[in-house]
């Protein structure tokens, strides 16, 4: 019994069927494992790892600047704002930025359909998570590395960006938006 | 080889290949769910 | 005939050394005492979170949910795992524990540093969950809580290893091996060593920064050395968890082990490849490059997971011979049916089981995947997949188990056997349920550790959900009292045996 020490010759043979059993369990995570590099090949969703240090405060000052560059003017001239966040409409292609701070995702960005984009996603003080609603797509957004998300809206409509990592007593007011044309 | 005798323990084997089934299925759901996702790299 | 300081088992027919099982005792029923706690901090964090409730306020959600994973998936786990290795060690091989008074020392370590961590967050003044991600920052008392929480848990450790080292020199046990059991905890204390140490590596700087004597703790390699004890400290729980298993299958239904060399072969397995796969927790950072990540969390990860798929193989299959050999054998699944049904221990294992194998294992390599992990990160679907493994595997199987330590160390009969008996039905059902129920709200976005899906706290963003998801929410509602019902009966038949139990002679 597993209670008592095994048997003078425990080294033996293993049965036909736990050998069946470790093959086929060997093939399946072989599959498992080796369906993550080929999906970098074929597949068009694969988390970006492409990051480089930054200060908050540099982040910040980019961050800033871009939406100056990029902010939506109404048909009145004035720049558009949606509960007071600016709603920028970055370059096909281009760069944009994500702001993440307690509490709060600055600015709107107003996409284009089947566009891509590098999006800059960082913090400016707690590590927060940055989640799309309804699509359920999540990243890590964290004070001091601007993460690069290579992103291509395939589908278009108003989203929901919320947050998913605790940062404070405020994260549950810590919602966002995101447009796709 | 021991083979020869049949593996004493057949209804485990059983439920054994029922999980991987649930197990191959499960995974190829989210595969696909995965699919239903913006690009991003 | 029995040595001084030694009984004789009358069922096992093992020795037991009794300073060994007063330490055994204190750490169990400290445990049970936490799962208690953390039990009622489960009952308010899950009425908050059922929107038809919505109970607590933010503060003190936030401030319950992190007392509920402190106290949870450290303090009882570790506690109860402590218990086992004194068992696994002293009992199993039937020698006196190495040094007594050290693991009272450990005992009295962690009991402090579980207390001084309850304390600062119920004061309100360590609101940061228990993953204490820079740079929120907690009370310095709460690191420090944790740090002798974590060198009491590492002495304990090394007295299980001076106790293996004292039966080998004395040689307490035939032939050349440990028997099955105690070698699953060997594994699993090789595998607490490393993780205790991340643990020692991350706090200490970390309680230096509280004190302001570092300036700064940087939150990427944070992340990274913090699951080094928060992934590793689950493969503990999930060795420890097997090795239960066979434990009970041993104490229910006389069960061998099919092949020891495989089981064996699967638990160094364990040790050797386990650890690196924390960084799944980290597949959607930035830093870390795609091939690290990869390799990481799938290579070594699954040569771990095919650990768990030979003892998947192996622990029903010991189970299904043993009752196959007491004459159940019609049929494919006669001796599932005629199996011993009425033992608590053995239905909580078949639960454990279950539940380990059919909504952990599966989901743990499923959002485990590079990929598909960018749609469950920090979703429901992730706290719904770590109940069906820290409480449906692990927390049901010590439950189990706990059925045979009190007839057998504390020696008093199980008070309310028939509460007993439905047990482990209620407790598995009910987090099958929250666990299924939480992945499928986590599917559509629902986020963990949010205090207000419904109204955001009134931010102007707000958006409604998918209405089905509702429906989810509703079931984990229900699944949440069920499971609390279950664990309020364990907790009172542990405090009824212990109280009103007949001795066992
Ligand atoms: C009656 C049984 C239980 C119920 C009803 C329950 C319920 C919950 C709920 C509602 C949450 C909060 C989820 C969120 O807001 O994201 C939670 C979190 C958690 N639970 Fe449980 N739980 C139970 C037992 C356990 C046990 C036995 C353990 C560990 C052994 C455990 C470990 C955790 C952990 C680690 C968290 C995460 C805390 C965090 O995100 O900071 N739970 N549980
Ligand atoms: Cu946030
Ligand atoms: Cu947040």
């Amino acid at each position: 019994m597993s209670i008592y020490p095994p048997d003078k010759v425990w080294w033996k043979p293993i049965d036909r069927e736990e050998k069946i059993w470790l093959v086929i369990a060997l093939i399946w995570l072989s599959f498992t494992f080796f369906l993550m590099p080929v999906l970098h090949v074929y597949g068009r969703q694969n988390p970006p790892a492409l990051s480089y240090r930054v200060t908050p405060e540099r982040f910040e000052a980019l961050s800033n600047e871009f939406i100056e560059k990029y902010r939506v003017l109404g048909s009145d001239g004035q720049p558009v704002a949606i509960n007071g966040v600016p709603v920028v409409h970055p370059q096909p292609g281009g760069d944009a930025y994500i702001v993440a701070r307690a509490w709060s995702w600055q600015p709107i960005l107003e996409l284009e359909k089947g566009k891509p984009y590098r999006i800059h996603l960082s913090s400016l003080d707690f590590q927060h998570g940055f989640s799309i609603y309804p699509l359920n797509m999540n990243f890590m957004a964290i004070p001091g590395e601007d993460y690069i998300l290579r992103i291509t809206p395939t589908s278009s409509g108003e989203f929901s960006i919320l947050c998913n990592e605790y940062c404070g007593i405020g994260h549950h007011t810590m919602v966002g938006k995101l447009i796709v044309r | 080889m021991s083979g020869k005798e049949s593996f004493p323990a057949p209804g485990t084997f059983v439920l054994a290949l029922i999980f991987l089934v649930v197990f191959i299925a499960v995974y190829f759901l989210n595969l696909k769910y995965l699919g239903s996702v913006w690009e991003v790299r | 005939m029995a040595e001084q300081g030694f009984r004789t088992c009358s069922v096992t027919g093992l020795k037991v050394h009794l300073p060994a099982e007063r330490l055994i005792k204190a750490n169990a029923v400290t445990a049970i005492i936490f799962i208690a706690i953390g039990g009622a901090a489960a009952l308010l964090a899950a009425l908050t979170r059922w929107p038809a409730v919505h109970l607590l306020g933010p503060e003190w959600f936030y401030r319950v949910l992190t007392a509920h994973g402190f106290d949870m998936l450290i303090v009882w786990i570790i506690f109860f795992e402590i218990a086992a290795l004194y068992l696994g060690s002293a009992v199993l091989l039937s020698v006196r524990i190495a040094a007594p008074l050290v693991g009272w020392v450990a005992y009295i370590l962690m009991l402090g540093g579980a207390v001084l961590v309850n304390i600062m967050v119920l004061a309100g003044k360590s609101d940061v969950l228990f993953t204490s991600y820079p740079p929120l920052m907690a009370h310095p008392l709460f690191y420090l809580g944790v740090i002798l929480f974590a060198v009491g848990a590492l002495i304990g450790v090394a007295l299980f290893f001076a106790t293996l080292y004292k039966a080998r020199k004395e040689k307490t046990y035939t032939h050349q091996s440990f028997p099955l059991v105690t070698f699953g905890l060997f594994a699993a204390a090789c595998i607490a060593v490393t993780t205790l140490l991340h643990g020692a590596g991350i706090y200490i700087p970390t309680l230096l920064w509280s004190l302001g004597i570092i300036h700064d703790i940087d939150p990427s390699a944070y992340r990274l050395v913090w699951w080094g004890l928060g992934h590793s400290s689950q493969q503990i729980n999930v060795t420890a968890m097997i090795s239960v298993w066979y434990l009970i299958g041993a104490l229910s239904v006389g069960m061998k082990p099919i092949n020891e060399k495989l089981c064996r072969t699967a638990f160094v397995l364990y040790i050797l490849f386990i650890d690196v796969a924390s960084e799944h927790h980290l597949l959607v950072d930035p830093v870390f490059g795609n091939a690290h990540k990869i390799w990481n969390t799938g290579y070594v990860m699954h040569l771990a997971v095919l650990a768990s798929m030979i003892h998947a193989l192996a622990v029903p299959a010991g189970i299904e011979v043993a009752l196959r050999k007491q004459g159940y054998t019609k049929g494919l699944f006669e001796w599932f049916k005629m199996a011993p049904w009425g033992n608590p221990a053995f239905s909580a294992t078949v639960w454990s089981i279950f539940i380990f194998g059919f909504l952990a294992g599966i989901t743990g390599v499923v959002f485990g995947n590079e990929q598909i992990n960018m749609t469950a990160h920090n979703t429901w679907r992730i706290t719904g997949h770590f109940h069906a493994t820290v409480v449906g595997g692990t927390t049901i199987a010590f439950m189990g188990v706990t059925y045979y330590i009190l007839p057998l160390i504390f020696r008093r009969q199980i008070w309310a056997l028939s509460l007993a008996r439905i047990q482990p039905w209620l407790y598995g059902i009910g987090i099958t349920m929250l666990s299924a129920s939480m992945m499928l709200a986590g599917a559509y976005g629902i986020p963990r550790r949010h205090w207000d899906i419904a109204n955001f706290g009134g931010s102007p963003f707000a958006f409604a959900w998918d209405p089905t998801v509702y429906i989810w929410l509703g079931v984990f509602g229900i699944a949440a009292l069920l499971a609390v019902a279950g664990g309020i009966i364990y907790v009172a038949v542990s405090a009824g045996t212990l109280l009103w139990g007949k001795k066992v002679e």
